[in-house]
């Protein structure tokens, strides 16, 4: 009887393993098409049209500072820099106890003004806005609020106080490459329908009928996020990429790189995508008003905000996609002690159970479309059981060893697949990184980068799965979350730094 | 064999695969750095020859009437022995430099494409088998305004590829000397508004394109992307003899086009339409009311500016109540408009204020 549970278990792990594989191995072919489709398609002198038209609509950016004194001049700097014919930029400040208000008052001569708002999302109490009297910032307005207890309440704020029909949803300690919003844009303004209008003959004298447009409405366009954290940074410009040195933001870096280019991009090419990252993500205002904007008592409110738009328009029955670029346009600060990426990770695995139990509505029900077939069981098998699967498997290879019953010689082999599978995933997305673009200057930065994979699965990836059972078991005896602040290094040190070791 | 170690014989070939795999990885990367490295010296190269053989004649006939250029046989004898990818760059490079010029010297720079034979390798790329060679080709000779026949063009309408149709359009819109939007009649597929962005383009480079009469297709195309595209672009070409098509979808079921319709009417300030436009304002939703407002504003006639000041003062909705309140801002900075807001309640005063001195 144990030998047959032994059996199951056994067999069970391994096609969840191998089933795992296969559709990282469909994923890469699919990222790969996407990929190459987009090189094609974007070529240099293709994208121009747009930055100089005055057909481009207008585009928020909104940013939420909380105690950002540090990097908040440099990183507006930066935002004001983009490459782009209308858009503006919203700070909010989500009261800060630090000196980012008064430094944003200062150095870009900001005034209050009396901005006609309408809370259309719920809020917390928004005290004060301001614009600058200098007309080298006109596109910048600073609201200064109560601190919500998160991103959610001060980006909620921000859609509340834009006054474009897309806005841009970033941090404010992000630095953005200066196409970020022609990019994000093209795919709204060019998504093509799948089928052609029927040829059909035009009889003007018996009247006709407008046929109905057939293209799916673009909700929300993503890209790649990568790691600033050993770049050098000129007053918000990146001068020199360079993948992080310290352990924790390295293995993110290869870890991004894995999920936006070969996993998002692969959903994007057949419109799965389930999650529009909240560090860099491109919106559809009046969908995202329509379902309330951000959830504030979410912890992972950008996933939240992403189902529930996808949900609005399927029940209100509209074609729509959610779409993802390759190229890295958002570089941020990853986290470098434990402890801050210890409350990341517990965070974003209290925020996926938050989003199973919230929406399992949405879980293999057909109405849903893709969305309840493919996104949530996939978001469920893949992502939320991942964790659970590893740590039984892990604790029945110590019971087999216990009772002496384990085959070492096919354990190992075992082992040996499943690591060298890992380490190829990684590698490959590395290459698909360099079939985009090629930010880092060294070859040698590059193979350093890809050899990290061979330390991911000892080092990292138990990290991981730990933090991600540890936020489980938190939500289950529904313990308080700590959200922590990110203490940042900021970018005018980095590049001193930088050059001081040199 | 049994069915346990065929098992592991295929585990372990995985892993073998995986393995070399990685190492092919490796080497791609390798591979695609060396191709990069060596780009970058070409383009390196390339960039010195423009700057200093290319360049210097281009600027020296800059601004001239004559739109002459002539190349040292020197630098025509090094150019042709460049491989096709030197080629590549040099045309990127021509294109780059079209983006920031205009009349006589676009002509310089497109004498310098055809006088290095570059046009020769756009040419190809349009014969190639691969829709986004052909897709390159038209947009290198649309960018370039090298003209290509009508026959040429209009075979890529009929492809599967939708880029390359898209790409098509744009240089039919280009070089068609009668018709430029004939192919509005054929158009099967909705266009968008990325596409629309390329027709104000290249309406903008090419003023001298034959004046289209946007009436009938605003009137009689079946496909709603083409009649939205159409009342733009008659906007954009204050294309007069349209209003009466544009007019006649003031009555349509489909918001949509109707608040297209309106903002057409108002960009070609179609001032006859006022009354209707009035009198159709309280049944409208939000977004052709807006239009509405924005229409009044831009005919800026003594009713248009009596109703804006009416709706400013009785309109509760926030979004209505700012963007006639933006109207009207512009009205009185512009000095279109001499109104004294003082008796208006405080909260009215303070909207009106902020968009009189937003910058």
């Amino acid at each position: 009887m144990i030998q047959d549970i032994i059996d199951v278990f056994q067999l069970f792990i391994f096609s969840y393993s191998s089933l795992t594989m296969v559709i990282y191995v469909i994923m890469a072919v699919l990222s790969y098409k996407g990929i190459m489709l987009y090189r094609r398609k974007n070529r240099e002198h293709y994208t121009q049209n747009v930055i100089s038209s005055p057909l481009s609509p207008g585009i928020s950016v909104i940013a939420p500072a909380y105690n950002e004194g540090l990097t908040i001049i440099d990183n507006v700097y930066a935002l004001m820099h983009l490459n782009y014919p209308l858009y503006e930029v919203i700070i909010v400040n989500d009261g800060s106890t630090d000196d980012t208000l008064e430094k944003l008052v200062e150095h870009f001569e900001l005034k209050e003004v009396d901005l006609p708002y309408n809370e259309k999302i719920k809020t917390k109490a928004v005290k004060r806005f301001f614009r600058s009297i200098n007309r080298a910032y006109e596109k910048l307005l600073v609201i200064d609020k109560e601190n919500g207890k998160g991103k959610a309440d001060a980006s909620n704020a921000g859609i509340n106080a834009s006054k474009f029909d897309y806005f841009l949803c970033t941090d404010v300690d992000c630095i953005l490459h200066e196409d970020t919003l022609s990019r994000l844009m093209r795919p709204i303004l060019d998504e093509k329908s799948r089928s052609r209008l029927k040829d059909i003959q035009v009889i003007p004298d018996t009247g006709y009928i407008h046929v109905e447009n057939n293209q799916r409405r673009v909700i929300a366009v993503g890209a790649p996020l990568r790691m600033i954290n050993s770049s050098e940074v000129d007053n918000g410009v990146i001068t020199r990429f360079k993948p992080p040195h310290k352990v924790l933001p390295r293995f993110q870096e290869l870890e991004y790189i894995r999920a936006y280019l070969l996993s998002k991009m692969a959903w994007s090419s057949i419109n799965c995508v389930p999650n529009v990252s909240g560090g860099l993500g491109l919106f559809d205002k009046h969908i995202a008003v329509k379902v309330g904007g951000y959830d504030p008592r979410s912890f992972a409110e950008d996933i939240d905000m992403v189902t529930r738009m996808s949900v609005y328009m399927i029940q209100n029955n509209h074609k729509y996609a959610i779409r993802y670029i390759p190229v890295s346009l958002c570089w941020t600060e990853g986290p470098q002690t434990l402890p801050v990426f210890s409350r990341q990770r517990v965070r974003w695995a209290r925020g996926l159970i938050q989003i199973m139990l919230l929406h399992r509505h949405v879980l293999f029900n057909f109405k849903f479309k893709r969305l309840g077939l493919i996104v949530f069981p996939y978001n469920f098998l893949f992502e939320f059981l991942a964790p659970i699967f590893e740590v039984l498997g892990l604790l029945f290879y110590i019971y087999l060893i216990v009772i002496g019953a384990i085959n070492w010689e096919n354990t190992f082999t075992l082992l040996a697949f499943l690591y060298m599978f890992s380490v190829l995933v990684s590698s490959i997305a590395v290459l698909w990184d360099q079939l985009i673009e090629r930010h880092y200057r060294k070859t040698s930065e590059v193979i350093g980068l890809c050899l990290t994979a061979f330390a991911e699965p000892f080092i990292y990836h138990p990290l991981i799965v730990f933090f991600s059972i540890k936020g489980y078991i938190q939500s289950m005896f529904r313990q308080k979350l700590v959200w922590g602040n990110m203490q940042r290094k900021g970018f005018a040190s980095q590049k001193s730094t930088v050059k001081n070791q040199a | 064999m049994t069915v346990d170690q065929t098992f592991i014989a295929v585990i372990q070939g995985i892993v073998a695969t995986s393995f070399v795999g990685t190492f092919v990885a490796y080497a791609v990367i390798m591979v695609l750095r060396f191709r990069t490295a060596k780009a970058q010296r070409r383009q390196d190269k390339l960039d010195q020859l423009i700057e200093d053989r290319i360049l210097p004649q281009f600027i020296q006939e800059m601004g001239t009437e004559s739109a002459h250029v002539s190349i040292d046989q020197a630098v025509l004898d090094e150019l042709a022995l460049m491989d096709k990818r030197n080629r590549q760059t040099l045309i990127d490079t021509l294109i780059r430099l079209r983006w920031h010029v205009a009349g006589t010297n676009a002509l310089i720079l497109h004498r310098i494409y055809v006088l290095l034979g570059l046009n020769l390798d756009s040419l190809q790329k349009m014969k190639s088998r691969t829709w986004y060679r052909n897709v390159q080709g038209l947009h290198e000779l649309t960018l370039m305004d090298y003209a290509i026949s009508d026959i040429d063009i209009l075979r890529f309408n009929l492809s599967e590829e939708s880029e390359l149709r898209s790409a098509a359009r744009s240089a039919f819109m280009r070089f068609s000397k009668n018709e430029p939007f004939r192919f509005f009649d054929e158009v099967r597929d909705p266009l968008s508004i990325w596409e629309l962005i390329g027709f104000f383009r290249i309406l903008e480079q090419s003023r001298d394109t034959v004046k289209s009469n946007f009436a009938n297709w605003i009137r009689y195309s079946r496909n709603k992307t083409v009649v939205i595209c159409c009342m733009k672009l008659a906007a954009h070409e204050q294309s007069l003899e349209a209003i009466d098509s544009i007019e006649g979808l003031l009555n349509v079921n489909d918001h949509s086009l109707r608040s297209h319709a309106i903002n057409a009417l108002g960009h070609l300030r179609a001032i006859h339409t006022q009354e209707t436009l009035i009198k159709m304002y309280p049944n409208q939703p939000v977004d052709c009311q807006c239009e509405i407002l924005f229409s009044l504003g831009m005919f800026r006639t003594a009713r248009a500016m009596e109703f804006l000041t009416e709706q400013f003062q009785s309109a509760f909705d926030f979004e209505i109540e700012n963007h006639v309140a933006a109207i009207l801002a512009r009205l009185v900075r512009n000095k279109q408009l001499a109104w004294n807001p003082l008796h208006l309640p405080s909260r009215k005063q303070r909207i009106l204020n902020y968009y009189l001195h937003e910058q």
